[in-house]
């Protein structure tokens, strides 16, 4: 499990890469990769192309980045979702809370 | 640190007592093996040192005794000698002893090893402290633990779980695991399940049973429909649960009269329809975000309705058996599920059959502690359970002699069900208890007509087949939520007499009305079951006026009418 | 038989630990060893090796201590003759063991009375 993150030059787009298994052991990293980023980026992006499963806590870290970001006001992509991962986003409808490409 | 020197040599002893006191340390002497024993005992000193040759009990012995009456884990013995064969030496340690220093004694050596056991010792100390500490904490945590254990289960209690007709699986830690299944039945007959997963293990996981089974109780016993438990469930833990915590939830709702299944999915996986007879077997897919993260502002119920007859079964599951592992870590799987579903349809219990099947599949038992499996089919009778009001009392209670009418317009219509507020109004008349389902039925009968035939105008031959079924709930549902224009009255008025009392309802719509004459001769027939003769069966007399657009209803009750007497509705 | 009677070194070590009490230890040590060597003037050297290995182990135990070198000496050579058991009345002299001993007490009061050395 690895958490990394890539802000954009002009600090308005945020990148958060999960690699390997996103449960519980990666939710000090994950936190730590949006919590100081100061203002808060206008867009940002949850990369799951390397994400191999994905379980009910993380999907709980989800909902706090949103909260974070500005509940209903953020604009929170997730990408590279695998058949799986995104399933798991089905049957919880996060569709409705998060842009899922 | 307190030291106890043995040895009967007085001039050796004189000395290194008085080296250890210049170092700071208290001295206990001895000058033989018992007298080393003795004031072990009465001091219990830190550390001990040991004149090998001594008369009477030597040193070795010495050591292997005091060892042994120490009620400390550990302390540091170190032999005296003037021996200096290296079997000698082995010897001291072999005895119990921790080191040894030769005679005469250096007084450098000597503090030298002195003050590196003392750190031996503090470490040991420090250890066992923390240890009784840990230990503490421990014992008192699983203290607290076993008594929230014991509130959740009395709390959170599974209510009529046991009826014939639910076969159910549920660990015994369920609650810990974050899992509740709860079941009640419905004041006009039938049962409401509901099968809930939240997020997350142990205390906090637990937590949410709490508001969740409280809500659940008190609003199925009063008869309130499905969406306005899940509005009053959601706000509660929207603001309950912290940020990231949610519950996934299934209800289920089982009218034995329509036999009609009514059910909401919220991220949970799918339930599934079965038809024991087609064998078909239709899933009930999430269609929500789960309880706890939709501000309620936002929040909307839309369940699905389906037949349910005497060969339909239902089977609901929280992700514990999807996500079983075997002891290579591959999942028993929604796949593995369907295909058990399937194997053992005719099954008595296919709950039974299914947690077989994961047994095997996982190869060991602690597996299906996080399995939550429900299987229901219709209640084969409608019970009623309340308290029986004394006999011999002929006092009357609460709104025993009591109008009360309520309009509703437009909007209203669709977003308030008056029938648990007016049935709350009325059992204030503690004599109506054994009454409840019947005059439930009645006012829920009469309103339902009204709202559905007179203000929306939906024709109830539309419930003649299967597809009709799923068609007029939905049609329903369409109408109400953009309902604007129309109105129900609701009037009850409920007069005491000498042996006991007569209610009087009265309901208005704004509809066209509907032939009477033609429904009350075609009644009998009427496949879709509720209806006009059910209402004649109950009521003393029932009118209807206005083109049908307006109804007088009596139910006259006796203070001897006993429960059992009551025959069952249906 | 070394020369040394006493050990300086030793007994300046000694008088800085015990410091007040330093004539009380001597005295404690003289009582003890007259004690023995009256126990060691009734034993038998053929016979008695074992009590004998014993005193003459702790005499010289002690006598290190104190510093008295030469007494001690004697004493471990009695010591390890005992123990192998080839002790005979030549090897344990009574009157030798006494007239070291006593030379030996001499000294160090004669030492004790000086001043310390700086």
């Amino acid at each position: 499990m690895a958490v990394t993150s890539a802000t954009s030059t002009d600090g308005t787009s945020l990148t958060i890469s999960i690699e390997g298994r996103f449960d519980f052991s990666a939710h000090q990293a994950f936190r730590g990769a949006y919590e100081k980023v100061s203002p808060v980026p206008k867009h940002i992006s949850v990369d799951m192309s390397a994400t191999t499963y994905l379980d009910s806590s993380a999907l709980g870290m989800l909902l706090l980045l949103r909260d974070h970001s500005g509940g209903d006001a953020s604009n929170i992509k997730l990408t590279g979702c695998n058949e799986d991962i995104r399933k798991i986003l089905t049957i919880s409808n996060f569709e409705q809370l998060f842009e899922i490409v | 640190m307190k030291i106890l020197i043995a040895d009967d040599n007085t001039t050796d002893r004189i000395i290194l007592s008085r080296v250890l006191q210049n170092l700071g340390h208290q001295v206990i002497q001895a000058s033989d093996g018992n007298d080393a024993i003795a004031n072990f005992i009465e001091h219990d000193p830190s550390l001990v040192l040991l004149d090998v040759l001594m008369p009477g009990y030597d040193g070795y012995e010495v050591a292997e005794i005091i060892k042994e009456k120490s009620s400390k884990p550990w302390f540091p013995i170190i032999f005296l000698t003037s021996l200096t064969e290296a079997s000698d030496l082995a010897k001291c340690i072999d005895a119990g002893g921790d080191d040894f220093v030769s005679k005469p004694i250096n007084k450098i050596i000597i503090k030298a090893k002195i003050d590196a056991f003392e750190r031996i010792i503090n470490l040991y100390q420090t250890v066992a402290e923390q240890r009784e500490r840990i230990q503490f904490h421990h014992e008192h945590l699983v203290q607290e633990q076993e008594a929230a254990k014991r509130i959740f289960n009395n709390i959170a209690h599974r209510g009529c779980l046991e009826s014939s007709n639910i076969n159910y699986h549920l660990s015994p830690m369920s609650i810990f695991n974050g899992d509740l299944m709860l079941a009640a039945e419905l004041p006009m007959g039938g049962m409401r399940l509901l099968l809930a997963d939240f997020t997350g293990h142990g205390l906090p996981a637990a937590i949410g049973a709490m508001p969740t089974s409280e809500i659940f109780y008190g609003m199925t016993t009063k008869g309130f429909s499905i969406p306005d438990m899940m509005v009053e469930m959601n706000m509660r833990l929207y603001g309950v649960l912290p940020r990231g915590v949610f519950c996934c939830v299934i209800v289920i709702d089982i009218d034995a009269r329509d036999r009609t299944l009514t059910i909401w999915n919220a991220g949970a996986p799918d339930s599934f329809v079965l038809n024991t007879r087609t064998k078909n077997i239709e899933p009930v897919k999430s269609s929500h975000l789960p309880l706890g993260i939709q501000a309620p502002e936002k929040f909307e119920v839309f369940c699905q309705t389906h037949e349910f007859t005497r060969d339909h079964k239902l089977i609901a599951v929280t992700d514990g058996i999807i996500e079983a592992e075997d002891s290579n870590g591959k999942l028993f799987g929604e796949e593995r599920l369907i295909a058990g579903i399937r194997k053992n349809l005719h099954s008595e219990s296919i709950c039974d059959a299914l947690m077989e099947e994961v047994e095997s599949f996982c190869g060991k038992t602690e597996q299906t502690d996080d399995v939550s499996l429900l299987e229901v089919v219709l209640p084969r009778s409608v019970k009623e359970e309340f308290v029986q009001p004394t006999a011999t009392s002929k006092s009357f209670s609460g709104t025993c002699d009591t109008a009360l009418s309520l309009r509703l317009r437009g909007k209203s219509l669709g977003t308030f069900d008056p029938i648990p507020m007016v049935m709350q109004t009325l059992l204030t008349c503690n004599e109506l208890g054994p009454h409840r389902a019947r005059i439930f039925t009645v006012l829920s009968e009469l309103y339902n007509n009204s709202l559905d035939h007179g203000v929306l105008g939906l024709e109830s031959e539309m419930k003649n087949d299967h597809e009709g079924f799923t068609k007029y709930y939905q049609t329903r549902a369409r109408s109400l939520e953009s309902i604007e224009q129309g109105f129900v009255d609701v009037s009850v008025d409920h007069q005491p007499t000498e042996d006991g009392g007569i209610l009087l309802f009265e309901l208005k719509d704004s509809g066209i009305g509907f032939e009477v004459e033609e429904l009350l001769k075609r009644g009998v027939k009427d496949y879709s079951g509720r209806g006009l003769p059910l209402l004649l069966n109950l009521c003393d007399s029932i009118e209807y006026f206005d083109e049908g657009s307006r109804v007088v209803a009596s139910y006259r009750w006796k203070f001897e009418d006993q429960k059992d007497k009551l025959t069952d509705p249906i | 038989m070394k020369e040394q009677a006493i050990d300086l070194e030793t007994v300046n070590e000694l008088v800085e630990i015990m410091g007040e009490d330093m004539s009380m230890l001597i005295d404690s040590y003289i009582a003890d060893t007259r004690a023995k060597l009256a126990e060691l003037a009734q034993l038998k050297p053929d016979i008695d090796h074992d009590t004998i290995f014993r005193l003459a182990h702790s005499l010289k135990g002690s006598s290190r201590n104190i510093g008295i070198s030469a007494f001690a000496d004697y004493c471990e050579e009695i010591e390890e003759r005992a123990r192998a058991q080839t002790l005979d009345s030549s090897g344990f002299n009574q009157q030798q063991l006494h007239a070291l001993f006593n030379s030996a007490i001499d000294k160090i009061q004669q030492q004790l009375s000086l001043p310390p050395k700086p």
